[in-house]
């Protein structure tokens, strides 16, 4: 418990499944809703700079949502990536997901991608 | 009433037993010293291959049981796929239900890359991971539109075919029976 309240302390929290949708859609807006764009310009990217302003670091919980689809995940954190420029993103930001813990790579890979194709 | 036999009485078996056989050498001991002779070199001789059969077959069974293991993960991706729900999807297909036996589909092959490629092809399995984004995308991006999905049915058939051909051509490479 008191490690939990030390980790609320230091961390801002994103959870995608209550904060966002529970199935999470395609790449762009003009796709459908909760698209990965809605979701970074809505959420990820603002929260982002909360915590970065703050000095706290973002925690995105992953877990409670029913699958990612690939451009869902890339367009929210590759898009992050391409939007800040920043090679710090990846030490800002702490990834949950235990119902799939393969997209945690997955999502690191896109943003390295991301970085790398500046 | 059955009797059943307890590890107490097995222990009493064991006892009489070798009780047994120890009053049977030391009675024809005597007049079959050569027969009970033995010397240093030979007790070593025979320890060292009985210990050294002993690691070899319980390593062999080991491997064989870790095969195991990697050849049921794979059928169990293979019976999953041969679900039509994969690619036949309607306006009734439930969404939610869909997108979370894909992710049981994603975990499965997640854990076929992190597993020793001394066992599997990492390049059949990177295959498979490639086929399946695609998949996955083409489910993801439009799973709010179930009609575009419904008309998908050809290439999300294909793509599931090809993901279950590769995971046959993987069984056959586990048990070395690939031609070379």
């Amino acid at each position: 418990m008191g490690n939990n309240l030390l980790r609320r302390d230091i961390m801002i929290e994103i959870f995608i499944s209550k904060d966002f949708s529970t199935t999470p859609g395609g790449r762009y807006i003009k796709e459908g809703p909760y698209s990965g764009e809605e979701f970074r310009e809505n959420i990820l990217y603002p929260k982002y700079l909360e915590a970065t302003e703050a000095k706290k670091k973002l925690s995105v919980n992953l877990d409670g949502c029913f699958g990612f689809a690939p451009s869902f995940l890339e367009e929210s954190f590759g898009g992050l990536a391409r939007k800040l420029n920043n090679n710090k993103i990846l030490n800002d930001i702490e990834l949950v997901c235990n119902d799939e813990p393969g997209v945690v790579d997955r999502i690191k890979n896109y943003v390295s991608n991301a970085l790398n194709k500046r | 009433m059955k009797f059943k036999l307890k590890p107490l009485h097995i222990l009493i078996l064991i006892v009489v037993f070798v009780l047994f056989v120890l009053s049977l050498i030391s009675i024809h001991y005597n007049s079959a010293k050569t027969f009970f002779g033995i010397n240093i070199s030979s007790v070593l001789s025979i320890g060292v291959t009985i210990v050294f059969s002993v690691v070899l077959v319980q390593s062999l069974t080991d491997e064989r049981k870790q095969k195991e293991v990697i050849d049921n993960i794979i059928m169990d991706l293979k019976l999953s796929l041969t679900d039509k729900k994969y690619y036949i999807i309607t306006g009734e297909t439930d969404k939610d239900s869909l997108l979370d036996s894909i992710r049981v589909l994603a975990n499965n092959i997640d854990y076929l890359s992190n597993v020793n490629s001394k066992f599997i092809n990492q390049n059949d399995v990177a295959y498979i991971k490639h086929i399946f984004e695609e998949y996955q995308n083409l489910v993801g991006d439009h799973i709010t539109d179930l009609s575009y999905l419904s008309k998908s049915k050809k290439e999300l058939e294909r793509k599931i075919n090809l993901i279950d051909s590769k995971l046959t051509n993987m069984r056959l490479e586990i048990y070395g029976m690939k031609k070379q």
